[in-house]
C-alpha cells in the first residue's frame, strides 16, 4: 500500500510536469523531464529503508511547495524565447489556475487540521519541513501534528485538483506548433484508392508540399522529422490508408517551417494529438573500429571552412554541390560514378560525425549515437551498399549495378571509413500518437 | 544535491523541485555553474535515468565564498534575534 502512495505521489510530480512544461521546445521539456526522472530516483534510492509512509508526503511536498517556481520558470522560459504567444499565455492561465486551486485545497486541509485536538505525535514526525510546520502551528498557538496524518487529505486534495482541472488540459495537449502554430495558406487532403505502393512526399520551391499517395504516417514522420521506429502506437489506417495532399503557403518558407506547418494540418484535418516520451531502446553507437583510434582510409578531415558554411536544409542523399560552394553537408553520388557503365558509390563532405550518424538512421533502423569523440568535419568515399544503392533504372532499361554484391553498411564502415556500429541500449525520445481520425473532407 | 540541501534545516524549502530546478537553472545562466548530461550509456547500463552533472565555475567558487562569508558575519546577529512568539 505505501509503495503505491510513493508510485502516486511520483506520477503527481510528472503530470504536473507535463503540464507546466507543454508547448515548450522539445529540448527544454526533456531536459526539465529527465532532471525530474533522476531526482525521484535518487531520491528514492537514497531513502531506501526509511518509512514509505512519509517517502510519499516528502515528494508531495516537494512537489507542491516548487509549484509557484515552477510556473515562475516556464513563463521566464517563454519570455526569453519570445513565444509568450497567446496560447502560452492562456497555457499559464489554466496551469496557475490549477496551482491556487490546489493552494486553496491545502489550506483547507491544514486549516481542519489545526482544529483538532492535542494527539500523540508518532511515526512520520520527522517528515520533511517538520520544522517548517511545528512553526506554523506553534504560532498558531496548537501543538504539532504529523504531515503523515494530512496524508488521505492531502493526496485526495491533490488528486482531485490535478483531476479535475490538469488531466483534461492534458489529454487535449497537442505537440509543441500544432494548431495556433505556423499555417499554410491553403491545403487540400484527398483520399488514394489507386492502390500504387509508389509515394512521393515532396517539399517544393514556392511555398508547395506535395504528396501522392502517401499514408498519414509517412506525413506524420516527415512533419516530426522521425524515423517509424520513433513512433509509436495509432491507429492502423495510419500506416494503410493513402492520401493526396497539395498545401501551399503563402511565401516561400523552408523545409523546417514546412514542418511545423504540416503539424498544424495534421492536427486539424486528421485531428492528430501526440505526446513525446524517452525510451530505451536498442541504439547503435558510432565508435572508432580501430583500438589504435586511426580512422580508416577513406575517411579524412575537410579543409574548407565548414565551421562558418551554411548548413544544408536536410541530410540525406541530395545532389552535387555547384561549383565554387564549399561542399559542406553534401552526401550523395561519388565523383566519377557512372550510372550507364555501373560504377561508382557514395561520398560525402564536410560532415561532422553527429551528421553521418543521422545519415546512417534510415540505413539501420535505429537510432545512432556519434560516440566516436571525433570533432570536426569529414569528408570520404565508399562504395554503395546493401541497405541505399544508387537510383534504379528507368522502367525498361537493364540494371548495369550488380546489386547483390553491394556490400552492408557494418561492412563497408570498418574497413572503408574505421568506424563501427556498436549495438547498445539507450534512450531514444519516442512521439506517442495518443489520438488521430481519418481526415475530414476538403 | 536535495539530500544536502533537506540535511539543514533552514534549507528544505529549497528543496522542491520547481525552486531547486530554476535555482540551478539560473545560476547556470549567471555563469556560476557548468551541467552536462552523463553519457548515456553509464545510466543504461547502470538501469537508472540519467544524470545532470553540475560543476561550480571559477565565477561560482568566488561567489559560494562570498557567501560563506556574509553568512558568518551575519551569524552572531541571528542568534541574538528574540524568538518567535507563540
Amino acid at each position: 500500500m505505501n509503495s503505491v502512495l510513493v508510485r502516486l505521489a511520483a506520477s503527481c510530480v510528472r503530470v504536473w510536469m507535463r503540464v507546466y512544461t507543454s508547448g515548450m521546445p522539445p529540448s527544454c521539456r526533456e531536459d526539465r523531464r529527465a532532471e525530474i526522472e533522476s531526482d525521484l530516483w535518487e531520491f528514492q534510492c537514497d531513502a531506501a529503508g526509511d518509512h514509505t509512509f512519509a517517502l510519499a508526503v516528502h515528494i508531495l511536498l516537494r512537489l507542491v511547495i516548487g509549484v509557484p517556481d515552477d510556473l515562475g520558470w516556464r513563463l521566464e522560459r517563454a519570455a526569453v524565447a519570445g513565444t509568450q504567444t497567446q496560447r502560452t499565455l492562456a497555457l499559464s492561465g489554466r496551469v496557475a489556475g490549477a496551482a491556487l486551486c490546489i493552494c486553496a485545497l491545502w489550506a483547507i486541509h491544514a486549516d481542519a487540521n489545526r482544529r483538532r485536538p492535542a494527539s500523540p505525535v508518532a511515526g512520520s514526525a520527522a517528515v520533511f519541513n517538520h520544522d517548517i510546520e511545528e512553526t506554523r502551528t506553534m504560532r498558531a498557538g496548537n501543538v504539532p501534528h504529523s504531515a503523515g496524518r494530512r496524508l488521505p487529505g492531502l493526496t485526495a486534495g491533490l488528486m482531485a485538483a490535478l483531476g479535475v482541472s490538469l488531466v483534461p488540459q492534458l489529454a487535449a495537449q497537442a505537440p509543441p506548433t500544432a494548431i495556433g502554430g505556423p499555417a499554410f495558406e491553403a491545403a487540400s487532403v484527398k483520399p488514394n484508392k489507386s492502390g500504387d505502393s509508389r509515394a512521393t512526399l515532396v517539399p517544393q520551391a514556392g511555398g508547395r508540399l506535395t504528396g501522392t499517395n502517401v499514408t498519414a504516417a509517412a506525413l506524420i514522420q516527415f512533419a516530426y522529422g522521425l524515423p517509424d521506429f520513433q513512433i509509436s502506437s495509432g491507429p492502423n489506417w495510419l500506416n494503410a490508408d493513402r492520401f493526396d495532399i497539395v498545401a501551399k503557403a503563402d511565401n516561400d518558407p523552408s523545409v523546417d517551417q514546412k514542418r511545423l506547418m504540416l503539424r498544424g494540418l495534421l492536427a486539424e484535418r486528421f485531428k492528430l494529438r501526440a505526446h513525446t516520451e524517452t525510451r530505451e531502446l536498442p541504439i547503435y553507437a558510432l565508435v572508432i573500429a580501430r583500438k589504435d583510434g586511426r580512422i580508416g582510409p577513406q575517411l579524412r578531415r575537410t579543409e574548407a571552412d565548414c565551421a562558418h558554411a551554411t548548413p544544408p536544409a536536410f541530410l540525406g542523399i541530395g545532389p552535387s554541390p555547384s561549383n565554387g560552394q564549399p561542399a559542406c553537408g553534401f552526401f550523395g553520388m561519388a565523383p566519377g560514378t557512372d550510372f550507364r557503365a555501373g560504377h561508382g558509390g557514395f561520398a560525402f563532405r564536410g560532415l561532422t560525425m553527429a551528421a553521418l550518424a543521422k545519415t546512417l538512421v534510415p540505413m539501420v533502423h535505429r537510432s545512432v549515437s556519434d560516440q566516436t569523440g571525433l570533432d570536426g568535419y569529414f569528408d570520404a568515399e565508399f562504395d554503395f551498399l546493401a541497405e541505399i544503392g544508387p537510383p534504379p533504372p528507368p522502367p525498361g532499361l537493364p540494371d548495369p549495378f550488380d546489386r547483390p554484391s553491394f556490400l552492408s553498411v557494418f561492412t563497408v564502415l570498418p574497413e572503408q571509413l574505421g568506424l563501427k556500429l556498436d549495438s547498445r541500449r539507450g534512450p531514444v525520445e519516442v512521439l506517442v500518437i495518443d489520438h488521430a481520425e481519418q481526415p475530414t473532407p476538403d | 544535491m536535495a539530500k544536502r540541501l533537506g540535511d539543514e534545516n533552514s534549507r528544505r524549502l529549497l528543496t522542491a523541485y520547481g525552486t531547486l530546478y530554476r535555482a540551478l537553472g539560473r545560476l547556470e545562466a549567471m555563469g556560476l555553474l557548468q551541467s552536462q548530461w552523463e553519457d548515456p550509456h553509464i545510466p543504461a547500463r547502470e538501469n537508472r535515468p540519467g544524470r545532470r552533472l553540475y560543476v561550480l565555475t571559477a565565477a561560482g567558487e568566488a561567489a559560494a565564498q562570498e557567501a560563506r562569508n556574509t553568512a558568518g558575519e551575519k551569524a552572531p546577529k541571528r542568534a541574538a534575534r528574540r524568538p518567535v512568539p507563540a
